[in-house]
Parts: structure tokens; sequence; C-alpha cells
């Protein structure tokens, strides 16, 4: 067994850590370039929306 | 617990709203190998039909003509080599994703990240396999394997940069 599997890690996390270092380790910011991801949660009490997405 | 579930989400980061998916393909030859290549930003091949890809799996080298007998696996860090009917070959590095291979003749390669040959930064991977080895050898189990994996990786983009695969 991978030394990785056998530390309790799994091939999302591996694929996760891959393309870090990729970024990591490339010319000229191109990387960078690419737009930043947004996130928006909202909370949701007994089925009615508690605050509106941030 | 909801600081690590931020810290995850902000690790995985770039990624929109996915576009609507392309209709299937109708009357497809199940003889030719159709490729669809892409990262979650860039698509490098659209369902075109070449000759060859050659993909560089956990499980080893894999090399998929038309024909080939369904498959699916993981990526591991190299370079996956695409040879077109022309006979051009163009080589992209990936990071990590997935492989598959389908009955109807198509085909997948979903990288995590792609990158052109000559984009990758020799000396900022030297630095990272070196820091990446130190760590290897100290630390929790956990941290010796992400070390590892980071060397693997970083040793993954110098051949490549150096055309040693």
């Amino acid at each position: 067994m991978v030394a990785w599997r056998a530390a309790g890690l799994n091939y999302v996390r591996y694929s996760q850590i891959a393309a870090q270092v990729t970024r990591l380790c490339t010319k000229g910011g191109a990387a960078a370039k690419k737009s930043p991801a947004t996130l928006k949660t909202s909370t949701w009490e007994n089925g009615k929306l508690a605050t509106k997405s941030q | 617990m909801l600081a690590r579930t931020i810290q995850r989400f902000s690790a995985v980061a770039q990624r929109g709203y996915a576009a609507a998916a392309a209709a299937p393909v109708k009357n497809a030859n199940p003889e030719e190998l159709r490729l669809t290549f892409a990262s979650p930003d860039t698509a490098v091949f659209s369902n075109a039909v070449v000759k060859q890809v050659d993909v560089p799996t956990l499980a080893g080298m894999v090399g998929v003509l038309a024909n080939h007998v369904p498959t699916i696996g993981v990526l591991k860090p190299g370079v996956v080599a695409v040879t077109t009917n022309e006979g051009t070959v163009q080589r992209l590095f990936v990071s990590s994703g997935t492989l598959s291979v389908n009955i109807d003749g198509s085909c997948q390669v979903l990288a995590e990240e792609v990158l052109k040959i000559e984009d990758i930064d020799e000396s900022a991977a030297r630095a990272e396999l070196e820091s990446a080895q130190k760590a290897s050898g100290e630390g929790s189990e956990v941290a010796r394997a992400e070390a590892q994996i980071r060397a693997e990786v970083a040793e993954a983009l110098i051949k490549a940069a150096t055309n040693q695969q």
C-alpha cells in the first residue's frame, strides 16, 4: 500500500495537494490569472430562510 | 470545524458555475477514439477524434487507442500525450484527476490542474522538492505522507520540464 493511503489519506486529498503544488510551480502567475471562487451561504430553520445569502 | 471547512473550500477554489453539458454525440462511430480532456476551467479537447492518448495513472502508464477496452483510472502527476490523427503530439502536464474509457469510443481525461510544459517553473519545482523532502522526515504520519506527495509531484514537474518522460 502506498504511504499516503496507509496514513489515512484518500485520493481527493492527494489530488488537492498535487493541484496545489502544480499551481505553485507555474510560471508567470498563469495560475493567478484564474478568477477566485465565491461561496454563498444561507441558513434555514424549520423550512424558512433564516438569513439571506451573503 | 467550520474554519476547517472554509479552509478546504478555499483550497479547492477557482471554480465557477458549470456551463450546460453538451448534448451527447449522435451516431458516433465506436470505431474511433473521441477524447475529452479538460480541467475545471479549460477544455483542451472536447469530443475530438484523435489517434492515441497516453495517460499516467496510479496503476501505470495507460496508452489508449480506438477500440480500447472500457477502463477507469485515477491520474498521477505526469505528462499526458495526445497523438492527433495528423500525427502531431501534444504534451500537457496534469496534476491529478480521472481517466475513463467507454465502450462507445469516448474517452475522458479530467484533470484538476492542466499545465503547458513550457509553463512549468522548474526552479520553483526544485525548491518545492527540496522543502518537501526535508518535511517528509518529520512530524506526524499524515504530515510526512503529505510531504511525500508534494515531493512526488515536484519530481514529476521537474521530469516533465526537463523532457525526461
